[in-house]
């Protein structure tokens, strides 16, 4: 039998460990994240018990190794669930995103023991929210221009400098900061670990932001923050430090990109089997009939690469260019999808109760974050040609 | 040849439930050939023999339970002791008609779908050891063989069932046969009640809130309350309307957690089944588990302010529109219709 | 007694049969469960009932193609391990099912049951009375103080297996239950029946059925699925336990002939317009039904 959901059964070909969490992952979100997805959207609400439950249900840190509070699943679980997730909303998976992939992930595997059991624990549990300042006002694609910089000052580190478009800024308690230090006369990236609370820590919210409205976003501004040796990162150097993090997280937008366009595809099927128009239902035509079957097309190919990346990240066999492909490729066909079912429900798509539209201009944001669509086709032309296009040749 | 209507009595009435199952008995009896028995068990058993007859059952057996005067309908007081004496009855009754010189004759027990009897029904099969068809829409018989039809899958999907045997159980959904008076001349056997072991059993306590010892299954006006009426001025409207219209209030599961209604009021897969000759859906919308419970309902009114509620689908007359205007609006109407 | 085994579509699990404690032999020795008092869940594995379901050549199928814990069974979960966290009861589940059923037991451990055997073989079209005598054996042999089950499975609604069963252990039984304590050493139940609440004191060991209206069960957390791969799941083949030749080969008494779709309801008229509209539709509709009075 065609399963019109999952044309090629890759959940069947799922480990019964990552089927189980999927499933129950699935459950907490329809039951708990889809009835607040509308107003959150429209009102700008991310609602503060959201991390809380997330941690009840083990879904912050879910790949983190055990003894430290996290999930001990593997990186298909991860991705699992951050396609539950991002069915219901990419601000909600931006959220999930960010603390497991962006925050705990670089404690864990840059920290030190100390810094390890001081937080990832009480990230696991949603005592303390992180977030992830790399990008700066002036510099979003080209991170190595940064110009946030620490210098040494008496047991630890002076910061100074400011990173926007954070998630999670405005409701964190830790945030993972990367800057420049000078070492033997070289500018060299090191990431520390800063404490919101720390003096000289600001972390203004983001105003009228039109997208990703149930996501929490804002800067980090660092005014001579004293920040102690013990929390910067003892051996990471360069820009390695953050790609490792952002290739989990994008790992993880591969993922949660097959859940909202499942979301987009489910709402289409359904609106046209029940809207009738010229006293038949809109899907006995053939365009409604065609533009689902595209739907369908692409959503196999998303499945079907997030299910081997994930493979692939589970083996230790994966290569950056792989998770660039995939993030590029499903985002790019995610917000086709969005758009033509926004198309498909008529005047009935620019409603919030179908939350179609609330899917197109959330993942018009996921499409540019963590490498927009044309850098990760950049980076896969390097790979392809051997030749480096990001510095214009002009 | 004999199909058997077993009815427990503990009521100054018998239940409508009771006469809809021995109308179908006396219908399976004419086309299948067989004798209609009542098998009266209870503390009104005797009471309500005369009625057996009237309603087409020529032989009554009747067997008077002394129970807990206080805890008459209840299952441990009459329902555990429905299982002995359905036991004790098919023992007797045998030997007699045996004695009289006839084969033991193949025998149908039908019962009605009540919690009552879905609480003893599989005992009674087990104790029988014999097949049982629960909640069947419509059965045939010819002695040996009982198909029925029952729903399943929430009650999207018909399944036809076969069983076999000299002796079979069914049990019959309530409100899908008119009770059919068909008078006979009946002779009457009296049985001595068993002993029953309660097994350590107690009832604590009967909580029947007041307003709410009504049986749903055997209203005829049912009103369906759902989340649309979401406060205690909405349960007043619905309150109004229930007396203007003689019905009886029913709820969704969303209001089996809101605390607003007695939980007693459920209908659904998972409450009660019912069949009423109307029912009024206010503010469902029509969840798969809800259906299941009223969708063999004779006419179905629904008024919800969502177009593309899932209820309006099976609703014979649907009206999309805000309760709290139309409610008022509708009580007046009904009040200047009726002064 | 730790060997690797075909499990899921036929593929080796290893990682995850290693910790499985497999004995098909006569019986079985379970954990250690002298102190604990036991309640035993019995669960059945169903279709997702509540998934769309299309016809197909006279079978019916769902859109979710995986088998989910029975509803109601989900309920009487839930409900052991509330009173197993506040009275220190173990809680066993018991499922009868093919070998791959396995994913939905699991389901009941990472919820939090702490053991659970899986009856497999069972006979063929096996119907509620196949299954309360095969579970009736289980019982006897395995002792629990109380037995704890959902009062019907969400797809074939019969409702027949908890009275049956009661009857073969000649247990005291309550069904349709929406609330249980436990207190003076006995189960207190409170049943919904038809026109009241019943409080119904069972002294152990009793059999309790319950309404899907009890509770709402937990989701299983990523924590809970990942400490089920450590609790023990025993597959017993039925005719492995007592009087199991009997067993394996019981017929069912009732069978399933056909399944067909439910005649649909046509959808009737539907009213929009202004509230005058709207309420002289609904006194014609109410006007037409004579048991309303509104006609007359």
């Amino acid at each position: 039998m065609f399963n019109i959901h999952d044309p090629y059964l890759f959940e069947d070909e799922l480990a019964e460990d990552d089927r189980m969490i999927m499933e129950a992952a699935r459950e907490y979100c329809q039951a708990n994240l889809e009835p607040r997805a509308l107003r959150g959207n429209q009102d700008e609400i991310f609602d503060p018990e959201i991390p809380k439950e997330m941690a009840d249900m083990g879904l912050l840190g879910a790949s983190i190794a055990e003894e430290y509070g996290g999930g001990g699943a593997s990186q298909t679980a991860y991705g699992l669930i951050a396609r539950e997730v991002e069915r219901v909303d990419s601000g909600y998976r931006s959220f999930m995103s960010v603390q497991s992939s962006l925050v705990m992930v670089p404690i864990e595997k840059f920290g030190t023991e100390e810094q390890k059991k001081q937080y990832l624990p009480k990230l696991a549990s949603a005592e303390m929210i992180g977030c992830f300042g790399l990008t700066e006002p002036d510099h979003g694609s080209d991170p190595s221009s940064m110009v946030t910089r620490a210098v040494p000052t008496d047991g630890g580190w002076v910061l100074n400098g400011a990173k926007t478009w954070i998630t999670n800024s405005p409701i964190a308690d830790v945030a993972i900061v990367w800057a420049k230090v000078k070492e033997e006369e070289e500018d060299v990236i090191r990431g520390f670990i800063v404490e919101t609370s720390w003096k000289g820590v600001s972390t203004p919210h983001i105003k009228d932001k039109m997208s990703l409205r149930a996501s929490e976003t804002g800067e980090l501004v660092f005014q001579d923050v004293f920040v102690p040796e013990t929390h910067m990162f003892p051996d990471i150097r360069g820009l390695k430090g953050p790609f490792t993090c952002l290739n989990s997280a994008r790992y993880g937008i591969a993922w949660g990109t097959v859940g909202a366009a499942e979301f987009c595809y489910e709402r289409s099927r359904t609106y046209v089997g029940e809207r009738k128009q010229f006293g038949h239902p809109l899907a006995a035509n053939q365009l409604p009939q065609t533009k689902l079957a595209n739907m369908l097309t692409d959503i196999t190919t998303m499945q079907l690469l997030a299910w081997r990346l994930g493979q692939l990240r589970d083996a230790g066999k994966v290569d950056p260019a792989m998770i660039s492909l995939a993030k590029r490729h499903n985002v790019g066909k995610a917000l086709d999808i969005a758009r033509v079912a926004r198309d498909m429900h008529g005047g009935n798509g620019v409603t919030g109760d179908y939350r179609v539209i609330h899917h197109v201009i959330n993942l018009e944001s996921v499409n540019t974050y963590e490498g927009t669509y044309d850098i990760h086709g950049l980076i896969l032309g390097r790979e392809i040609t051997g030749i480096q296009a990001f510095v214009p040749k002009g | 040849m004999r199909v058997c209507a077993v009815i427990p009595c503990f009521q100054e009435e018998l239940r409508s439930s009771a006469l809809e199952v021995l109308t179908k008995a006396t219908i399976v009896a004419s086309s299948s050939g067989g004798r209609v028995e009542a098998w009266l068990v209870g503390p009104t058993a005797e009471k309500h023999s005369s009625k057996a007859a009237q309603y087409g059952a020529a032989t009554l057996r009747v067997m008077e339970l002394e129970v807990d005067s206080e805890a008459k309908g209840v299952n441990v007081s009459l329902g555990r002791r429905i299982v002995d004496a359905v036991d004790e009855l098919m023992t007797q009754s045998t030997a007699e008609l045996a004695t009289e010189g006839a084969p033991q004759p193949p025998s149908l027990l039908l019962f009605d779908n009540t919690e009552l009897t879905k609480d003893v029904l599989g005992a009674c099969g087990a104790r029988l050891d014999v097949p049982v068809i629960a909640d069947v829409v419509d059965l045939s018989w010819d002695g040996h063989q009982c198909i029925a039809q029952r729903p399943t899958y929430a009650s999207k999907v018909m399944s036809k069932v076969h069983a076999e045997g000299s002796v079979i159980l069914c049990s019959i959904r309530a409100g899908l046969f008119e009770p059919d008076e068909k008078p006979v001349k009946a002779t009457t056997h009296r049985y001595k009640s068993p002993q029953t072991d309660l097994l350590g059993q107690v009832l604590k306590e009967l909580v029947a809130p007041e307003g709410d010892t009504v049986d749903l299954t055997e209203a005829p006006i049912i009103i369906g309350v759902g989340r649309g009426i979401a406060d205690e001025t909405g349960k007043d409207l619905v309150a109004k309307l229930a007396t203007l219209i003689r019905g009886e209030i029913a709820i969704s599961r969303a209001h089996f957690e809101s605390g607003m209604y007695s939980h007693t009021l459920l209908v659904g897969q998972s409450g009660k089944v019912v069949a009423p000759r109307l029912y009024l859906a206010l503010g469902i919308s029509g969840s798969i588990q809800h259906v299941a419970g009223m969708s063999e309902s004779h006419t179905i009114i629904a008024i919800n302010k969502d177009p593309e509620a899932p209820i309006f689908d099976l609703a014979d007359l649907g009206i999309v529109g805000d309760l709290y205007q139309i409610l008022p609006a509708l009580i007046h109407a009904l009040e200047s219709t009726q002064a | 007694m730790q060997h690797a085994r075909v499990l899921n579509s036929g593929k080796i699990q290893n990682e995850w049969t290693s910790i499985w404690h497999i004995q098909t032999e006569a019986f079985f020795l379970y954990s250690d469960m002298s102190q604990d008092r036991t309640i035993l869940v019995c669960a059945k594995e169903t279709p997702d009932t509540y998934s769309d379901l299309s016809f197909s050549g006279g079978s019916v199928q769902f859109s979710n193609p995986r088998p989910v814990l029975n509803a109601y069974d989900a309920s009487a979960l839930e409900e052991a391990l509330v009173l197993s966290e506040a009275h220190g009861f173990r809680v066993h589940v018991v499922m009868i099912g093919p070998e791959k059923a396995s994913e939905t037991l699991r389901k009941a451990l990472a919820m939090g049951a702490d053991e659970a055997t899986l009856l497999t073989d069972a006979p063929k079209d096996a119907d509620s009375a196949v299954i309360a005598k095969i579970l009736a054996a289980f019982v006897e042999q395995f002792g629990p103080d109380a037995v704890i089950m959902g009062r019907q499975s969400q797809d074939t609604d019969v409702g027949l297996a908890g009275g049956m069963l009661a009857d073969h252990l000649q247990w005291p039984w309550t069904t349709n239950a929406i609330g249980i304590r436990f207190e003076q050493e006995a189960f207190w139940v409170k049943r919904q029946g038809d026109s009241a609440q019943e409080w119904i004191d069972s002294p152990m060991p009793c059999l309790i059925t319950c309404s899907n209206n009890l509770n709402d069960p937990r989701i299983p957390t990523l924590k809970g699925i990942m400490a089920s791969k450590k609790k023990p799941m025993h597959i017993v083949a039925i005719d492995s336990l007592p009087g199991g030749d009997a067993l394996s080969t019981l017929a069912p008494s009732t069978t399933i002939e056909s399944l067909t779709p439910m005649p649909e309801r046509a959808a009737g008229e539907l009213v929009e317009g202004d509230l005058e509209t709207l309420v002289e539709a609904l006194m014609k509709g109410l006007g037409s039904i004579p048991e309303t009075g509104v006609g007359s």
